[in-house]
């Protein structure tokens, strides 16, 4: 009899418990985890002392994954160990004098006031061990064959609303997995490989003419047969770059964007600038960023909007998300989180300005060591 | 990415909370910690979705975040003990329920708790139990089986009685 046949595992499964708690709850708890990784816990600097750093077998796309494995006496229990102990980066908290001018940002708008500010600042940071016991067992990154931020992103637009996501990146030296519905279709450029992806997204995969790799397009909206047929048989590499000037997907209402001008993150941690109050937060993050930078994860339903003279990608749902980039070459983020009060995220945002450093509204909620139950 | 993780922890979260509740005997306290592991799980997303058992990391994550907080108030209750202030107990209590199912869980020994929501509410095989625990495969057999014994009875206690069975002569 297995657990789920057995009539005390049945009861123990009516156990009540509370209701799922919102993911945009979720949400923030992580990304504050991402950029408050660090300081918190004083066992860490022992576990790095205790460590030492080899070079991972394993890279993704040009960042070099290191495995961190602890030295001396090794725990020979049946305990288990990690498979791959990856390394942190440990950020500092700043005062509110060091925080750049042009981060030290605030909202004027008389909605929530904002209760708490800090800023992590990882430019000098150092990899260190999360945790050494099993419990906190670091689990490793993913390893996907496609790098995302490879290659051309492609946004149709109608009426300042998103309504077509395609991405072409390659070529790639491996063709990626199929995934459901795999349907191939014959093309000049050789043949092509249709799979439905989950939630209305499908990836296409064929050859890459004169390599032995392969172009991977993902594609979220409509697309007919024909107009993939006819991206297969057009695109190009050009100096390097992914070029689908030629396909007359890409019309005058075709945003095309590099991914290498979008990727908001490089290299891990960036140094961050937070602002909450109520269900509103501000992330700004230390650029300079091209001034596209703020269309990445643009999604199909997302509204162009303009804040201040700067563009803007607003998303709404049970929370709202604003991405602009500043005139200082600062990426923006502002979110709302639940639906009262959503539609007054625009305000907000246009209420954003950069303060002095002895604000008083600022210096009233200034963190400038972590929280004590930031640990990770 | 969003989508992927929205839909791996509504999957996830009914089984990983009610196991951690289970383990720690405390609604408010696993439904924190369990929202807490989830959030580690998206920090590190998308590493988690493809962990052997994403369940157990995740009911790992969230009794060792309980176990940290009890650590914390264990020691904020010996600084108070310190100062001569009146003192309050902040370890959290198994909730008082109606149900005797859910008494008699919150009775047992908090390891013999632990085994129990890893092998009936996650579902994890014994051995597996037994190298998450660090104990033997043997402890985990015979502890399991006493709390089946302590368990089982106030089931069956619980249990409405069979209806007596008829029995009708046939007429001859």
């Amino acid at each position: 009899m297995t657990s789920f046949e057995d009539p005390l595992a049945q009861a123990l499964r009516e156990v009540p418990t509370k209701g799922q708690r919102p993911i945009e709850l979720i949400e923030r708890r992580a990304r504050t985890i991402r950029h408050r990784r660090r300081a918190a816990l004083a066992g860490v600097a022992l576990a790095a002392a205790g460590a030492v750093a080899v070079p991972s077998f394993g890279t993704l796309a040009g960042e070099t994954v290191r495995d961190i494995r602890p030295v001396g006496p090794t725990n020979t229990t049946s305990a288990p160990t990690c498979a791959s102990w990856t390394g942190e980066q440990q950020g500092d908290f700043r005062t509110l004098a060091d925080v750049p001018d042009q981060m030290r940002l605030l909202w004027t708008q008389s909605a929530p006031q904002p209760t708490e500010a800090n800023m992590v600042d990882f430019s000098n940071a150092e990899e260190i061990v999360t945790d050494r016991t099993p419990e906190n067992c670091e689990v490793p990154e993913g390893t996907d064959t496609v790098d995302e931020h490879a290659g051309v992103w492609l946004f149709n637009v109608e009426d300042n609303v998103v309504t077509r996501v395609v991405s072409v990146s390659g070529p790639n030296p491996k063709a990626p997995q199929a995934y459901d519905g795999r349907r191939v279709i014959e093309t000049e450029a050789g043949p092509l490989e249709l799979s439905a992806m989950r939630y209305d997204r499908r990836q296409a995969v064929w050859p890459a003419e004169g390599t032995a790799g392969y172009w991977v397009s993902w594609i979220h909206g409509e697309m007919s047969d024909a107009e993939l047929i006819e991206l297969a048989e057009s695109v190009t590499l050009a100096n390097g770059r992914v070029d689908v000037a030629n396909w007359s997907g890409a019309n005058d209402r075709t945003v095309i964007l590099q991914a290498s001008d979008l990727k908001p993150d490089p290299d891990g941690d960036l140094t961050s600038f937070n602002l909450t109050g109520g269900p509103v937060s501000l992330w700004a993050w230390e650029g300079p960023f091209s001034g596209v930078a703020h269309w990445d994860d643009v999604d199909v339903g997302d509204q162009l909007v303009d804040i201040n003279g700067r563009p803007g990608v607003l998303r709404t749902g049970p929370s709202g998300r604003l991405r602009w980039v500043t005139s200082d070459g600062v990426l923006v983020q502002l979110e709302y989180v639940g639906r009262d009060g959503q539609e007054n995220l625009l305000a907000i945002a246009r209420s954003v300005q950069p303060v002095p450093a002895d604000d008083e509204r600022l210096n009233a909620i200034w963190q400038d060591e972590p929280p004590a139950d930031a640990g990770d | 990415m969003h989508d992927e993780f929205a839909d791996w922890y509504g999957a996830l979260w009914p089984r990983v909370l009610r196991a951690v509740t289970i383990s720690v005997g405390d609604q408010d306290l696993a439904e924190e910690a369990t929202a807490e592991a989830f959030a580690r799980a998206l920090a590190r997303w998308p590493g988690p979705a493809k962990l052997h058992s994403p369940a157990a990391w995740l009911h790992r994550v969230a009794v060792n975040e309980v176990r940290t907080r009890w650590r914390r108030s264990r020691l904020e209750h010996r600084v108070v003990e310190q100062l001569g202030a009146q003192t309050q107990h902040h370890s959290p209590a198994p909730e008082p329920r109606d149900d005797a199912l859910w008494s008699a869980v919150a009775a047992l020994p908090d390891r013999a708790r632990q085994m129990v929501a890893l092998r009936y509410v996650l579902d994890l095989p014994e051995a597996e139990i037994a190298t998450m625990l660090g104990v033997t495969r043997g402890t985990v057999a015979s502890t399991l089986s006493k709390a089946r014994q302590q368990l089982n009875s106030v089931l069956a206690e619980s249990r409405p009685e069979p209806a007596p069975t008829v029995v009708r002569e046939e007429m001859s």
